[in-house]
């Protein structure tokens, strides 16, 4: 009697255990299926743009938090922020009205902006240094702007010039709103070329996703 | 009692047999399938080759080298499907027979050029037979050595990195290289005139225009297949968008008007459509366009979650490109129309060979990049090695 029980014991504990392994891989592969983003359906025809070139009207509306906040969060987010971008006043100027201009690449070094992984929006701590360069170039009407877009490593080459680009352009779309003529803004992107710091962890990407402001002081006679 | 125990033992054999019975048929459920993927991929399993005869040490090596390039296991004669029966005196000669020698597949022998060149040549001939594909190995690739992580040159080698030479030295920083019409010419985007614009660079007369350079953004050029056209990444009227020119610059149309931005335009080998990735749903995707204008349209790329730099192979059939993880880029195809996504192996900057077999990319390990080539059907890959700096943005002629 005890062998039988023995055995039956054994083989449906293997059973059992076939079982429960069969279970565990299911036989379909397990890969996620992205959704289909439903945006989609009514994006990417290439009609006519829409919102109305309103270049350099009125000050800014959004002048909270502290000069220099430049808090970088830990972790990225993806954030769909392009759907709805204002494209408002965004051709740029010819090349001529800015070559030949000293830079100071110095002067807005602490005024630096940062983005969330894959993002190219302005986070709203930023808005205080876009509005303290905004002020400077108020008061200085001689002076123009090349804001430069950065990312870190982890896009591949031509995609990061891309988003680098959009970060620049960004920026540039938040200076105009604060009252600065688009006229006045030059965007250039470097993709990941040119990081700030070299590490490959989280908090060098953070410091690497960025917007930097150049001075573009009046050319000289 | 013996009875009894007689009885115990056949009752415990039966359950015994029941249980293995419906054990078995539960694996083989599970085998089933997995003998349908093992049939799936024997098609695509590497050609098992042996290379008999006296071939000096050179030729040897450049043989071996594009037979694995081209999907070869080179193996022991016992276990080879193909023989290659080679030699050299000045020249070479060279045969390809199945494992018994009684079916020749041809006899060649090769007259002037290098021994080099001689051996590709012989290399070509067997992956034609093996393929039915024309032979890559007179084939060029041009690529950037980097010089930091901000600065690198152009250079232009045989396909197996041998032959190099230095096309740029501005100390500046190249993006989106690419072959023009005929392989005659070099297009890219350098920032040597400290803005990202696009040049077209005459490699016979290395003479180099202006493309575009407008203010902001102007990368990734690709030329038509007609070599009439260049589709290009512009920022000039808004955020990064695709737009056609003509090769001089001249006539040019935006193409998309997204408030996302786009990057990496590829043409479709009849010229009437363009492959891009997009980031109008958020993260990267692919996106065609009518090469005139039109409508975006998606490409379904399932299995991954990012999409970039795509290369449409030159056949049409399928669109290799980079999906991005948070630590590593990986080279994936999916067929031109979309669908479910191979990944096949760890890398960046995809380009085709004109077989539509064969890609060359880069891959990243610590701060330096090397050169691989992979045969998309066999998944077999081989470094470069003799392309010996940081090498990165690899393209094949085609």
């Amino acid at each position: 009697m005890k062998s039988i029980t023995k055995l039956v014991l054994i083989l449906g504990l293997s059973l059992a255990v076939s079982l429960l392994t069969s279970c565990k891989n299911p036989k379909t592969p397990t890969s996620s299926i992205p959704k289909l983003d439903p945006k989609i359906s009514q994006a990417g025809t290439t009609g006519p743009l829409t919102g109305s070139r309103n270049q350099g009207t009125g000050p800014a509306g959004d002048r909270s938090g502290s000069y220099g906040n430049n808090n970088v969060s830990p972790q990225g987010v993806d954030s769909v922020d392009e759907v709805g971008f204002d494209e408002s006043g965004i051709g740029q100027a010819s090349r001529e009205s800015f070559e030949g201009r000293p830079m100071d690449t110095e002067i807005f070094k602490d005024y630096t902006v940062h983005f969330d992984f894959d993002s190219s929006a302005v986070r709203p701590s930023d808005r205080s240094n876009i509005t303290a360069v905004a002020d400077y170039l108020k008061a200085h009407g001689d002076c123009y702007l090349l804001i430069d877009g950065h990312c870190d490593e982890r896009g591949t080459e031509e995609y990061n010039q891309a988003l680098g680009e959009r970060r620049a352009l960004s920026a540039r779309e938040a200076i105009t709103k604060d009252g600065i003529q688009a006229g006045r803004v030059r965007t250039r992107s470097w993709g990941e070329a040119k990081p700030a710091a070299i590490g490959a962890d989280e908090s060098s990407y953070a410091q690497n996703r960025r917007g930097e402001f150049i001075l573009l002081l009046p050319k000289a006679e | 009692m013996q009875n009894r125990s007689t009885l115990k033992r056949a009752t415990g054999g039966i359950l015994a047999i029941l249980c293995t019975v419906f054990y078995f048929t539960l694996w083989a459920q599970t085998t089933a399938e997995l003998d349908i993927d093992r049939t799936a991929s024997l098609s695509n399993r590497p050609f098992p080759i042996h290379i008999k005869g006296g071939l000096a040490s050179e030729a040897l090596s450049v043989l071996k080298f594009d037979l694995e390039v081209g999907g070869c296991d080179i193996v022991a004669e016992d276990a080879a499907t193909y023989l290659v029966h080679a030699s050299n005196s000045e020249n070479i000669t060279g045969r390809l027979t199945d494992q018994t020698g009684s079916v020749q597949y041809f006899n060649r022998s090769y007259k002037n050029g290098t021994t080099r060149a001689q051996a590709h040549a012989l290399a070509g001939d067997i992956l034609k037979v093996l393929t039915g594909q024309d032979s890559i190995f007179n084939c060029k690739i041009a690529y950037c050595i980097n010089t930091s992580t901000d600065k690198n040159e152009i250079y232009i080698s045989d396909f197996d990195g041998f032959n190099a030479k230095q096309v740029t030295q501005d100390g500046s920083l190249i993006r989106g290289l690419t072959w023009g019409a005929g392989n005659k010419s070099l297009l890219y985007c350098s920032y040597m005139r400290n803005n990202p614009d696009i040049y077209l660079h005459n490699l016979a007369e290395g003479k180099r225009s202006v493309i575009a350079n407008f203010t902001g953004l102007n990368t990734s050029p690709s030329i038509s297949p007609d070599g009439k056209k260049v589709a290009m990444i512009l920022s000039k009227d808004g955020t990064p968008d695709v737009y056609v020119s003509n090769v001089d610059g001249s006539g040019l149309v935006r193409i998309t008007q997204t408030a996302a931005d786009e990057a990496s335009p590829t043409w479709s080998p009849d010229g009437s459509k363009l492959c891009f990735s997009s980031r109008i749903s958020g993260s990267a995707r692919l996106y065609t366009v009518p090469a005139s204008g039109g409508k975006m349209k998606r490409i379904s790329t399932t299995g991954v979650g990012s999409a970039t730099e795509p290369d449409w192979s030159p056949d049409g059939k399928s669109i290799a490109f980079t999906t991005t993880t948070r630590r590593s880029f990986q080279i994936c195809v999916v067929p031109a129309s979309g669908g479910m996504v191979e990944i096949l192996a760890e890398g960046e900057s995809p380009s085709w060979a004109p077989n539509s077999r064969t890609l060359v990319f880069s891959r990243k390990s610590g701060k330096k990049s090397t050169l691989v080539m992979l045969d998309v059907p066999t998944k077999k890959a081989k470094t470069i090695a003799n392309v010996t700096g940081s090498a990165s943005q690899p393209c094949w002629t085609r």
